[in-house]
């Protein structure tokens, strides 16, 4: 079931609030977290019921497995079984998403034709995957010794952040959750979750999708291997940088709403990563669960930073290669963690140079922020070309395009349109040509988008005063000024509701194809 | 700024919200901008109905009830006049539909015929459209006819179009939109008015021979992508399938049938063969005499009249005015694609064999195919096309440069 859905804002949600109401708030606590576990299940599964089978399967290795390595004692058996269950997890995860992907390659590398049918991905496995790593891994380190089989149901489907993370870890959620003492709904809990999900439903229905209709042309044009001119490519690609925040962080803030409404806080996931003056910035506040998954469970494992640096960077490298292979069983994604890598790399670096030439790393001015924003903004959107691209090939073209170097053309009707700016555009250098996947409302979209992604609070500096999220790193939450916070006002109240009702809006369209060849 | 308690607020939040969507969808009620209520019609307000032309057909037909439709892609939209005064009865209803394919067809005749059974089709069909579908366009939507593909009723509530219409800030902007642009619309006999198509310019291409040049070429280019099956294993989608549906049930219910294969400019012609795909043109017509003549055998009853429009004449060869010329428009084409109702009028008088004081019929408009003539038929085109190819080298020539700029021409066979 989708977040953006009617069937789960009027139907899903407040049923499943209700059976929550009727239970925990009536002291059956074990009976409010089974309502909770079996609606997560009915979510998941809604699609496809298969999916609920494995994802169950998966939930009770991984728990026994816990147990298992709760009660062994030496030391070596404790690493096996720990080293089992990692590997298990993992190939699971990739027989669903890489099967295809190596075969591909191998066919393509011993000139072969071996084939299988395309494996479906279940939803969601990326994530649930992770988080159990994550819990065999702490149960290991001795850091979980609590072992409840409720419980750890709740842990994994708690549907909010199921399909698509908040990646919860085992501390933050397990304190909330008691199978004897499940958290009380609350008027006020319900209040603020709704508010902070009407904002999340807003980002994604009107602003991730409006600008989304932008990305597809672009790329198709791309992937159909023709020439990308300049202003063409640039509104993909920033189109596609925008689109790609507004859904994520959409979805999360969402997820952080529906936790908050049975009064469950989870992580933060976004924030507010295009603010970012490095990429050791922007990894700190782009899919801060994931970065922080990564890093505590596979950079610092590899050694992180102790054992040089050289070792450092060959660590950061390798983290990031992972992490885009994680996004998706694809090389454009392996180039794009690729890319991320050699960015960090160059990153802490150049933190190092300064700090042996004396500089102070701290200092800073307005003029060097803006810039530093400025080019750590680009080298993310040269980045995501690649992560958006069908292919290599395709998104070659369109930074080929970005460049300049296949021209500069607008469409042939403004030319007349725009008067003597045309004529003086045409003599710098910009042609005029039919051009079919041209809008000009990209251009106003994009800038809108900039304004609200570098001049706007997020919805968590929106929301502080009753902070709805967990920290993911301590303190970073800073208040704005307080005309910028929101209250339960009758601002508020028509603020969100407008912003709702628009949301709610825009969740169906009137089909129109406007085709007409034939 | 007074702060509200949270019960209160979320209160008023709720209050707010729905209201918003309640005044938001008694206004697309009350406006109706794709015609599909019983709202007040007011003239010079929203008398006049745009856009959305798939839903809009389907609930007409239920509203007006004809007698008689014509059936088929956007050439029939714009060209076939439901007032033509060859048809048997009123009122008739133009169910052209942009971009169709043959299922989609079958599934609009279904539709109309168990809202009220139908008299008269005039059915006009395309290459394409046995070739192009593979999928629905994204407008088409199965829950919106009266009844299932197999002939049930359909039960399903259809609460995807009313959501989208009364609900959407896509039918509020059409609100908005409708009563300032009360000029264009549909007429109320489903025909494209004919002003629209007047005021579309092709200054985009610089002059109506580039607009057509331009057009060949993107349908060269789909040619070539497309690679124009006329059925898909993987689905299991045959298109002639659909095609025997219609005939079944024509002759079942004693519809009186006619079957039109569509007038196409010569161009066309050309952008198909030097696609290489003159050869599954010649296989669709015989296919289709065929298959209407074994459904006729089946149901014990003589064949539908089959018109084949799709050959050498004064019409389908109308010179183009020349490369640069913005003005000189021509006599029976809007543009590459589309004849217009003129043509589309003398077709019918064809059809319907009236005669009207102010045409004339010529002889070579059209050839009522069956499986005695299809041979001598197609090499007569062939003949004609040799002809054709003779006179007019400079046209043929533009198509196949075309066709060799994408790289992928082939010499026809």
């Amino acid at each position: 079931m989708l977040f953006n859905s009617y069937l789960f804002i009027f139907a899903f949600l407040p049923l499943v609030l209700l059976g929550y109401y009727l239970t925990a708030n009536r002291g059956h606590s074990r009976f409010a977290i089974v309502w909770l576990v079996a609606a997560s299940l009915l979510f998941y599964g809604w699609y496809n019921p298969i999916y609920v089978a494995l994802i169950s399967c998966s939930i009770l290795f991984n728990y026994i497995l816990g147990i298992i390595l709760t009660h062994r004692k030496t030391a070596n058996q404790r690493k096996l079984v720990m080293a089992l269950g990692v590997t298990i997890n993992i190939l699971l995860l990739g027989y669903f998403k890489y099967t295809n992907f190596f075969i591909d390659n191998a066919n393509v590398l011993f000139h072969s034709d071996f084939n299988l049918n395309t494996i479906i991905l279940p939803l969601a496995i990326s994530f649930f995957t992770l988080q159990q790593i994550a819990y065999i891994v702490d149960t290991y380190r001795c850091k979980i010794n609590k072992h409840d089989f409720l419980e750890y149901c709740l842990f994994i489907t708690f549907f909010p952040k199921l399909i698509a993370g908040p990646i919860v870890r085992f501390k933050e959620m397990m304190p909330q959750i008691d199978k004897d003492h499940m958290p009380l709904l609350t008027i006020e809990n319900i209040a603020i979750g709704l508010t902070v999900f009407a904002l999340g439903l807003f980002k994604k229905v009107i602003l991730a999708d409006s600008i989304g209709s932008f990305v597809a042309p672009v790329f198709n044009v791309a992937a159909e291997g023709m020439a990308m001119s300049f202003f063409n490519s640039w509104i993909g690609a920033l189109s596609y940088t925008f689109q790609l925040y507004f859904d994520f962080s959409g979805y999360c803030d969402m997820a952080i709403g529906l936790g908050l409404m049975f009064s469950i806080r989870l992580p933060l996931n976004f924030w507010s990563p295009y603010k970012a003056t490095s990429i050791i910035d922007f990894w700190r506040r782009w899919h801060i669960t994931l970065s922080r998954f990564l890093r505590d469970y596979l950079y610092i494992p590899l050694g992180g930073n102790r054992k040089g640096i050289p070792r450092q960077m060959v660590n950061l490298m390798a983290v990031m290669v992972i992490a885009g292979f994680w996004h998706g069983a694809g090389w454009t994604f392996i180039i794009w963690g690729a890319l991320h890598g050699s960015y960090l790399v160059i990153n802490h670096c150049w933190r190092q140079l300064k700090q042996k030439l004396g500089k102070d790393t701290e200092r800073t001015s307005l003029w060097l922020t803006a810039i530093s924003i400025l080019i750590t903004f680009l080298a993310v959107v040269v980045a995501w070309v690649f992560f958006r691209a069908d292919s290599v090939e395709s998104a070659w073209s369109i930074l080929k395009g970005m460049t300049g170097l296949n021209g500069f053309i607008l469409p042939a009707e403004y030319y007349t349109a725009l008067g003597a700016i045309g004529q003086l555009m045409g003599q710098i250098g910009i042609t005029f040509a039919p051009l079919n996947s041209f809008s000009p409302y990209a251009g106003i979209l994009i800038l809108l988008s900039m304004i609200i992604c570098w001049f706007l609070p997020n919805v968590q500096e929106y929301m502080s005063n009753y902070k709805p999220a967990l920290d993911s790193f301590p303190g970073e939450v800073v208040k704005p000024r307080s005309w910028l916070r929101w209250e339960p006002s009758l601002m508020g109240v028509f603020v969100i509701a407008i912003m709702a009702a628009v949301a709610i809006l825009g969740l169906s369209h009137v089909q129109e194809f406007i085709y007409a060849q034939f | 700024m007074k702060i509200l308690k949270f019960g209160r607020y979320l209160i008023y939040l709720l209050l707010v919200t729905l209201s918003l969507l309640l005044i938001v969808g008694v206004i697309n009620w009350f406006i109706n901008p794709y015609g599909i209520y019983d709202s007040p019609v007011i003239e010079g307000f929203n008398a006049l109905k745009h856009g959305a032309t798939k839903i809009r057909k389907a609930y007409a037909v239920r509203s007006i009830k004809p007698c008689a439709v014509c059936l088929g892609s956007s050439k029939v939209y714009v060209g076939i006049d439901p007032d033509h005064p060859g048809w048997e009865c009123t009122p008739v209803y133009n169910i052209g539909l942009n971009g169709t394919n043959i299922y989609e067809m079958t599934r609009y005749l279904q539709h109309a015929n168990a809202v009220q059974p139908l008299k008269e089709v005039v059915l006009m069909l395309d290459f394409e459209n046995f070739n192009v579908p593979i999928k629905n366009t994204p407008d088409f939507d199965e829950d919106r006819f009266v009844i299932t593909y197999d002939g049930k009723e359909n039960w399903w509530f259809n609460i995807k179009d009313t959501l989208a219409t009364l609900f959407s800030i896509q039918a509020l902007l059409s609100s908005i939109n409708t009563p300032v642009n009360q000029v264009r619309a549909d007429l109320q006999n489903g025909m494209d008015d004919p002003t629209a198509m007047r005021n579309a310019t092709n200054a985009k291409f610089g002059s109506l021979h580039a607009a057509f040049l331009e057009d060949a070429r993107n349908a060269m280019k789909y040619h070539f992508t497309e690679k124009y099956p006329l059925e898909n294993t993987n689905t299991n989608w045959v298109s002639f399938d659909y095609y025997r549906k219609i005939l079944q049930l024509a002759y079942r219910e004693n519809i009186h049938l006619y079957i039109g294969i569509a007038p196409y400019h010569v161009y066309q012609w050309e952008a198909l063969r030097a696609s290489d795909y003159w050869q599954r043109f010649e296989l669709w017509k015989r296919m289709l005499v065929a298959i209407n003549e074994e459904e006729a055998l089946r149901a014990g009853k003589p064949p539908f009249p089959l018109w084949d429009f799709a050959v050498y004449n004064q019409f389908t060869t109308e010179a183009l005015p020349p490369l640069g010329d913005t003005q000189t428009k021509m006599q029976w084409w809007w543009e590459y694609t589309h004849y217009k109702k003129e043509l589309g009028d003398i077709v019918l008088d064809r059809i319907f064999n009236y005669h009207s004081s102010s045409r004339v019929v010529p002889d070579d408009l059209g050839v009522l195919l069956t499986s005695k003539n299809i041979d001598e038929h197609l090499l007569e085109i062939q003949v004609d096309r040799q002809q054709y190819h003779d006179t007019h080298p400079d046209y043929i020539a533009e198509i196949e440069d075309l066709a060799k700029q994408l790289g992928k021409w082939a010499e026809p066979r």
